[in-house]
């Protein structure tokens, strides 16, 4: 097993499998690091997964697809950004709805879409690089957001904790009332952080029907949005923590399914656990240190009105 | 304050439903009722039912409702019984986990045709029906075998029920026949869902070896991780070469219309009565999807030798679970020559010897 | 009386919405109402069905309404519900208990398991204030992953043909049935025990201390309540009912354990719990209504061939507007 063949293998499909967990956590850790909730993920994930799949079939170009993909995403997003930050209403319960609402208008809409081949993004061999040994396979080898996954990750936290735009969103997150003091217009900074995080979400189901299945069935988010969830919180809300947790988690599926196919008997209904299993220690480690930079955004999940004291 | 409110609330609703009362019209034409445990957008099982819903609307002109995604248990009896009260002459439930509801609305409902697939309960108005996949899984499974140059195929897999099980099983048993070297490795998914971990469950195989894919899911995800690998796979449910041209050898196929039309005809000419139906390839049930070009000839005639073998009578229904037959531990479960029974199928729960893999271990 | 006009007309601007979207496939909106009214509350089985699916909603309600109370989220009653439901099939298959005991024990060893899962996110909000709504998320998928394993595995039946499920509870492991119809025993038990926690929330020590935290923590402190206390103990409350809900689906309607015992239940008690505004009383009515919506879409289903995904989107739109009229209804 400790075979290299089997270790390149298991990297490679890990990364295939974590770029979509990656997408969606990078984006909800935006929205999160800004002080909203949105639990709606797996609604607007399966969203942009439809949009993607049906505007690549009807134009024929993919990339369209995925863009649309983001965009639905974002529209979802504006819904709850609307319910959480105007109307102040719990953000639990309305992104709990978006995920029904997601899943009832895509499957609604989706119906005609099975049995359908859309056009797809295809893998992008980077030249030279990908035929080295091991490496080529597990590195170079990848379709192109797999690799924008990565840079884009850099780019967030690079905009997060070195720029004043991200000070600002993490102001809004930790203490918006010091942040409305300062200057800093909240209401539209959660605005901004949610609409993105729903764009990237978007795309995140858009990577899913266009680039890793090819195809559309009802439901195929499988779950993914909640796994997200527990991934902003695995990466302690830091987005180069989620690169390394999205492969992870999407490597644990992998990694039990190899197991399989060499023999070892493994029980998936643990596998399944493992990655909540293992958020939740790493929140119990957080905060019994109390390693501040593990923590939630204190006012995540609380509505902003100016004047309230707590 | 609160009570005044709730009975407003209740007046409100009550005479809202009273005034809406409706009249129903009554009419000749045959209404039969469908009731899936998942979306038909699973592209999978609910989705090859629905066909046969769909010809069934067409050919004879029946008039069709349906309700899907019914939990088992929790919602099964009360859609039952409101597509029973609805007047339906015939209610098909698709899925195993329906069988308890079923026989219990059956009970208050004696004039009403009941039909549950894939269970084992009957009464005077409960019929129940499936088909003979393993047959067709069979004949696949010498296709397999034949191809295959590493002597590994694969087997994606979604949840280790009896009916999963039976099919690779037969599968093997039809690998064996023509390649007894040959090793199916099988990977369990734990899922109906989830088209992107298909796909990883057999690029995981592919990674290990396996040059022929075979699976037991809904979607096609398995065929595309084949064809984007240049391996080969084995398709299911329908004709799945549009995602795999180059991969997709055949698949093992569902025609339910062949059923549900038997049934609608014996319910339009009123010669009905409580049957366990279960039909194979013989009856055009299940089948093989057209070979690929890369097929050999000498493949082609053997299945077609074995595939006579059914249509001829020449084996008993349950073929090819007919002993000698080894279970993983090389254990004799079937003696030579004995035939397993129908029973026996239905609840299989072992895999034969040439299978790598575990099942979930149930209780002592 | 202002209290009723917000959700009825949020409800009414709902129905206008959700009948437009069901004129554009087809349906005529008024003929659909109809149908849904009159399935739901003038027919015998109608009626007990709607109760059917009232009685987990009441107690899912009231296990996210008590730690509401206290200012908690508790999203975790799904899970709670599946450690529940767990623990009294255990009992019931294989205690052995004798009739008149066997009832008692499930609902206690649901009420204990329920408590019990709800005691991890309890602590830990009361000790790490670490935020509940993240650990009880997290534990929904720890429990029904677990009973997946157990059903799949330890166990699995013997008179299941092997398909993933137990097998039949013994007849004095399920809950009396009335009327010929599924309408069971749970309903009154929830009814029962709304009104109970109505009065623990409203007329006593405990329930006042509760209020208090949730509505003005600091305030608490000065009045010497323990704050610490009155987290753990509103989860542990909250808890104990959704376990108790799972055990009154699985002996009053499942009889068995499999896999998918809930469609939802835990997590919709938190639109019935905000819609009653956390009041147990109130919980009555709005499980009710969400009861509602859960038969009359299935009615929708069955009479029109509605694809189930409309009926996603009818309540996640219902309870978007009541939620929006709520929100508005706050700021003006």
């Amino acid at each position: 097993m400790v075979d290299p063949n089997f270790i390149a293998s298991l990297l490679a499909s890990s990364i295939r499998a974590g770029t979509p967990l990656l997408y969606a956590t990078l984006g909800e850790i935006i929205t999160e690091r800004s002080g909203v909730l949105n639990l709606g993920l797996e609604g607007i994930m399966i969203t942009g997964a439809f949009t993607g799949f049906a505007i690549s079939l009807a134009t024929g170009n993919p990339w369209l697809g995925v863009l649309c993909g983001g965009i639905a995403g974002m529209l979802l997003a504006l819904v709850h950004a609307f319910f959480s930050i105007t109307l102040k209403a719990n953000q639990s319960i309305t992104g709990l709805m978006l995920v029904l609402l997601g899943l009832g208008i895509t499957g609604f809409l989706g119906r005609n879409y099975i049995g359908e081949v859309a056009y797809y993004l295809d893998l992008i061999k980077i030249p030279v690089l990908s035929d080295l040994p091991y490496l080529g396979e597990v590195l170079f080898s990848h379709d192109p957001l797999a690799y924008l996954a990565v840079i884009l990750a850099a780019l967030l936290w690079f905009i997060l904790f070195k720029t004043r735009y991200g000070l600002e969103i993490i102001a809004a997150g930790e203490k918006p009332e010091a942040a409305d003091s300062m200057g800093v217009d909240v209401d539209r900074v959660r605005y901004i952080s949610t609409l993105f995080g729903g764009f990237l979400v978007g795309i995140g189901g858009a990577y899913l029907s266009l680039a890793y299945a090819k195809l559309w069935t009802e439901g195929m988010t499988a779950g993914r949005g909640w796994i997200s969830l527990a991934l902003v919180i695995f990466s302690g809300w830091m987005p180069q923590r989620a690169i390394f947790g999205a492969y992870l988690f999407g490597g644990l599926d992998v990694l039990s399914f190899k197991l399989q196919a060499i023999g070892v008997g493994i029980s998936y209904h643990f596998m399944k656990m493992l990655p909540y299993v293992v958020t939740i220690l790493v929140l119990l480690v957080s905060v019994i240190r109390k390693r501040a930079a593990f923590g939630a955004p204190t006012a995540l999940g609380t509505p902003y009105v100016r004047g309230k004291k707590e | 304050m609160k009570g005044k409110f709730l009975i407003l609330f209740a007046l409100a609703v009550v005479s809202a439903g009273l005034l809406a009362g409706c009249a129903s019209e009554e009419e000749e034409q045959i209404k039969a009722a469908f009731v899936y445990v998942s979306p038909i957008g699973d592209a999978g099982w609910t989705y090859s039912h629905d066909l046969g819903r769909q010809y069934i609307e067409k050919v004879y002109g029946v008039k069709t409702a349906y309700a899907e995604n019914v939990a088992e248990g929790g919602d099964d009896e009360r859609v039952i019984r409101q597509f029973a009260e609805q007047g339906y002459d015939v209610i098909f439930t698709t899925s195993f986990g329906f069988m308890d509801a079923t026989i219990t609305v059956a009970k208050d409902f004696p004039d009403t045709i009941f039909e549950h697939c894939s269970g084992y309960k009957t009464a005077e108005n409960v019929g129940t029906y499936f088909g003979r996949m393993y047959q067709a899984r069979y004949l696949s499974g010498i296709v397999a075998g034949a191809m295959t140059k590493t002597n590994k195929i694969g087997y994606v897999a979604a949840v280790p029920i009896p009916e999963v099980i039976r099919g690779i099983n037969a599968f093997a048993l039809g690998v064996k026949k023509v390649n007894p070297d040959a090793k199916i490795y099988v990977v369990w998914t734990g899922t109906w869902y989830d088209p992107a971990k298909e796909k990883d469950a057999a690029i995981s195989l592919i990674d290990e070896g396996c040059d022929v894919i075979a699976q037991h899911q809904d979607s096609p995800a398995a065929q595309q991780a084949a064809e984007e690998r240049g391996v080969y796979s084995i398709g299911y449910h329908s004709d799945m070469s549009k995602f795999a041209p180059n991969a997709h050898l055949t698949a093992a196929i569902w025609n339910w219309s062949v059923i549900y039309s038997y049934i609608i005809e014996q319910v339009i000419q009123r010669t009905w009565k409580s049957e366990q139906i279960w039909w194979g390839i013989d009856k055009g049930v299940v089948g093989l999807a057209q070979f690929n070009d890369a097929v050999p000839e000498d493949v082609r005639k053997m299945v077609e030798e074995e595939k006579q073998k059914y249509l001829n009578g020449e084996v008993p229904e349950q073929y090819p679970f007919v002993g000698p037959i080894y279970d993983q531990q090389g254990k004799l479960v079937k003696a030579e020559g004995k035939v397993m029974t129908d029973e026996e199928l239905l609840s299989m729960s072992f895999f034969v010897d040439n299978v790598v893999g575990e099942i979930p271990a149930s209780s002592e | 009386m202002r209290d009723i006009i917000t959700p009825i007309a949020s409800i009414a601007a709902s129905l206008v919405v959700v009948g437009i979207l069901l004129a554009a496939i087809g349906i005529n909106p008024l003929e659909a109402y109809a149908v849904m009214f009159t399935s739901s509350f003038t027919s015998k089985f109608g009626l007990a069905e709607l109760c059917v699916k009232t009685t987990p909603l009441i107690f899912t309600g009231l296990a996210v309404a008590i730690p509401l109370k206290a200012g908690l989220w508790n999203i975790g009653a799904e899970g709670q519900l599946y450690m529940g439901a767990f623990a009294a099939s255990v009992v019931a298959l294989y205690s052995n208990l004798p009739g008149y005991a066997m009832l008692p024990a499930m609902f206690l060893i649901a009420a204990i398991f329920g408590m019990g899962w709800a005691a991890i996110p309890a602590v830990l909000r009361a000790k790490f204030d670490l935020n509940e709504i993240l650990s009880t998320l997290l534990l929904n998928y720890v429990a029904i992953y677990w009973v997946e394993y157990m059903v799949y595995g330890p166990m699995r039946g013997k008179e299941v043909y092997n398909f993933p499920y137990t097998d039949l509870f013994p007849d004095i492991a399920t809950l009396p049935r009335f009327f010929g119809t599924r309408f069971h025993l749970g309903f009154f038990i929830a009814i029962i025990i709304a009104i109970a926690i109505y009065y623990l929330v409203n007329k006593t020590d405990f329930g006042f201390s509760l209020r208090v935290v949730g509505a003005n923590p600091r305030a608490a402190d000065y009045a010497g309540i323990s704050r610490q206390k009155v987290i753990i103990y509103s989860m542990l409350l909250g808890g104990m009912f959704a376990g108790i809900a799972g055990m009154i689906e699985v002996s009053g309607i499942q009889l068995r354990l499999r896999p998918l015992i809930s469609t939802g239940y835990g997590y919709a008690g938190i639109p019935v719990a905000l819609l009653a505004s956390g009041d147990p009383l109130l919980v009555i009515v709005s499980a009710t209504l969400f009861g509602f919506l859960y038969v009359g879409g299935s009615v929708l289903q069955t009479t029109y061939s509605v694809p189930v995904a409309i009926v996603y989107v009818f309540q996640s739109l219902i309870v978007l507007f009541i939620i929006a009229g709520q929100s508005l209804r706050r700021r003006g």
